[in-house]
């Protein structure tokens, strides 16, 4: 029987000492926007992502094994010329954590893709409005069908 | 085990096909790779719903890496290949456009002096679009200019966005076509299934089940109705007997033990790259090319539509990742030829939602530092502010571009993986800058402050076509215009691999209406077809 990782287990604690300098560079605060580390990012949210996606652990541990402890946007300018993949990962691993925190949807207004029921009795506009009485037959489509027709094909 | 007719792949075209002859009396075994998707798994009321598309729930097989998925090497094409592997196929994933060729899309060779034209006509196909409209629940509006008149959409379209609606009223200005979208999202109740709540996660599967994707639409009914849907079954060739004909397929279960199915006919719907793979790696007697085989284009002449999504950023909120994932609207303005241009040959635009903020965060633009504050800025600036069109071009066959067996790649079973070599031709090159250029006009003339453009070789190739096209000339062809081999009189191919040309619209529509065409003829010349 394969045991599962727990979440906590998936990233090593030197790992998370440098996930969490990379992901305050990546993500500082701003304009009321917290940083990463106001969300303490490489503990609860970053095992949040790496238990839906574990296979993106040994990944992260590798580009944060890249990263060691050169000075970070250093080594992130350098990833970006030399190892896209590399912080594309990076990136994709801090972003998705920090985007998922209730206190930064609240700030963009992005709370996740929401369910909404069609409102069956409104008429569209464009049945009122006369916009799609204007619309015509798009120019080659309506020349090659008079074509074909012509040929009779 | 033995069956009336075989089919190789539980996608959309099989789930037509299946339907329709078991309700004619036939037996029909189907053999699937992949297995049900239940919709309570799909990720998109979750929060993980943009991580899941990047991760475990993306199109792209070589993303995805699930135990049903082969590897695709695509060390030598200009683009990713996405699919989707299980019952339902590819429609589980896809964003349910649904929309028809043209009459000229036909006749291309005759219009235009290039490619081929069909061995059939637009008069032939039109009633199995109209039949396969309703089994599939489709929504949109009648009229249509752009199209021969016919029976409206069984239902009504889907509303307009915000971004629907402002675009709409920018081609009218401009004095250009535009209609509202047909989907294959239902916008009212519709045969046992709830409507679309516009919650836009279309591609990674509809959890409401609103979406038609065909393991809702069609195999739910075909195996209550008696259809034998084997799962987890990877096929590995078809049989052949003696004198020429196909006897059924050999298959491995998730075991990786071997199985055969026998059958009077079988019917190949394993999709554009899936069918040449299994066709190559089938052997016909006296024959090394692989089965079908004997015009030398089984896997040649592939197809697709390398499309491009360019985005408008607006100064003012449009929450423009509300709404289905599907065509707002659409415009056919560019589509087919104009002599005037240097190329030949459209598009077809559609106006589709933007996404949430990962898709902001992560795309890079040409930046010293794309993180910090300008990844905030970023995000900010684009986050429901931005208009998206989709602009489909229409690709044209190329004997380059195909599907082959890798020589050194092997999927978990242990049969050759498939690889595709495919080049952007200049062509479609110059289409798609064509196009790009108007959709920039188009946008700015509705506000838009910013233009951001995909570059080609992030986007993937979504629809797979033309690796076993139809024809009169079995020198030529792989298929006739029944979808019946030249070379094997019951070896059948139902799947978006017979398509002569590509088109600039999304395939799904064509592809069921042709499976039903041919599904129609099967059961009503049963008695004249050829069996081992």
């Amino acid at each position: 029987m394969t045991v599962r990782p727990q979440p906590e287990e998936l990233l090593e604690t030197g790992h998370r000492v440098t996930l969490a300098a990379v992901a305050d560079v990546l993500l500082p605060s701003w304009k009321g926007l917290p940083s990463a580390s106001d969300i303490e990012l490489s503990g609860k949210p970053v095992d949040r992502v790496l238990s839906y996606a574990p296979e993106l652990a040994p990944r992260l541990a590798a580009s944060l094994s890249a990263v060691g402890d050169r000075e970070i946007p250093h080594a992130l300018r350098e990833m970006l010329e030399n190892d896209r993949k590399g912080l594309d990962l990076l990136l994709l691993v801090c972003c998705a954590a920090y985007y998922m925190q209730p206190s930064v949807q609240e700030r963009t207004g992005y709370r996740g893709q929401e369910a909404e029921v069609i409102d069956r009795a409104e008429l569209p506009a464009y049945l009122e409005d006369g916009t799609l009485e204007r619309t015509v037959a798009p120019p080659n489509v309506a020349r090659e069908f008079a074509t074909l027709e012509e040929a009779g094909l | 085990m033995t069956c009336d007719v075989l089919i190789v792949g539980g996608g959309l075209s099989a789930g037509v096909m299946a339907l329709t002859l078991v309700e004619k009396g036939f037996t029909v075994t189907c053999l699937e790779q992949g297995g049900w998707t239940d919709p309570a798994a799909y990720p998109g009321g979750t929060p993980f719903w943009e991580l899941a598309r990047r991760t475990k729930w993306s199109a792209d097989p070589n993303v995805r890496r699930a135990p049903s998925d082969y590897p695709i090497d695509v060390s030598e094409s200009d683009m990713a290949i996405m699919l989707y592997n299980g019952v339902g196929g590819s429609s589980v994933l896809f964003g349910a456009q649904w929309a028809r060729l043209t009459p000229g899309d036909f006749r291309v060779r005759t219009l235009d002096g290039v490619a081929d034209d069909w061995p059939i006509s637009w008069r032939d196909i039109w009633p199995f679009y109209e039949m396969t409209d309703r089994e599939f629940g489709i929504s949109g509006l009648g009229g249509d200019p752009a199209y021969p008149e016919g029976e409206d959409y069984p239902l009504p379209p889907l509303p307009l966005s915000s971004a629907g609606t402002r675009m709409a009223k920018t081609f009218d200005e401009l004095g250009w076509h535009w209609w509202p979208g047909s989907n294959a999202i239902i916008s009212r109740n519709y045969d046992d299934r709830r409507p679309c709540v516009l919650r836009g996660t279309c591609q990674t599967g509809c959890g409401e089940g609103a979406k038609s994707s065909s393991d809702q639409t069609h195999w739910r009914k075909a195996v209550a109705k008696g259809v034998k849907l084997i799962t987890g079954a990877r096929v590995r060739e078809i049989m052949v007997s003696d004198n020429g004909l196909a006897t059924g397929a050999v298959y491995f279960d998730r075991d990786g033990k071997e199985h055969r199915v026998d059958a009077s006919v079988v019917v190949m719907a394993a999709g554009g790259v899936g069918t040449p793979r299994i066709l190559l790696n089938s052997t016909a007697k006296g024959s090394g090319a692989g089965l079908a085989n004997s015009s030398g284009l089984v896997g040649k002449r592939f197809m697709g539509h390398p499309y491009v999504r360019i985005v408008g950023y607006f100064a003012e909120p449009l929450k423009s990742w509300h709404s289905h994932a599907g065509a707002n609207i659409t415009s056919l303005q560019f589509y087919g030829t104009d002599p005037d241009r240097d190329f030949v040959r459209g598009s077809k635009w559609a106006v589709v939602p933007t996404r949430g903020p990962l898709d902001s965060a992560l795309s890079l633009p040409d930046d010293d530092s794309p993180w910090g504050e300008n990844l905030h800025l970023r995000v900010n600036r684009e986050l429901g502010h931005g208009i998206a069109l989709d602009i489909l071009p229409e690709d044209l066959p190329e004997e380059a571009n195909r599907v082959t067996l890798c020589d050194d790649g092997f999927d978990s079973d242990g049969i050759p993986a498939a690889k595709v070599s495919y080049s952007i031709s200049e062509n479609t090159s110059r289409i798609r800058a064509f196009n790009v250029a108007r959709a920039t006009e188009a946008l700015k003339s509705a506000g838009a402050h910013e233009i951001h453009v995909s570059d080609p070789a992030t986007s993937g190739m979504v629809h797979l076509l033309g690796t076993a096209r139809m024809g009169n000339d079995p020198e030529t062809s792989v298929v006739d215009k029944w979808g019946r081999t030249h070379d094997v009189p019951n070896l059948f191919i139902i799947d978006a691999s017979i398509f002569v040309t590509a088109g600039a619209v999304n395939p799904a529509a064509t592809v069921a209406a042709l499976a039903k065409r041919t599904s129609l003829y099967l059961a009503e010349n049963s008695r004249d077809q050829v069996t081992a």
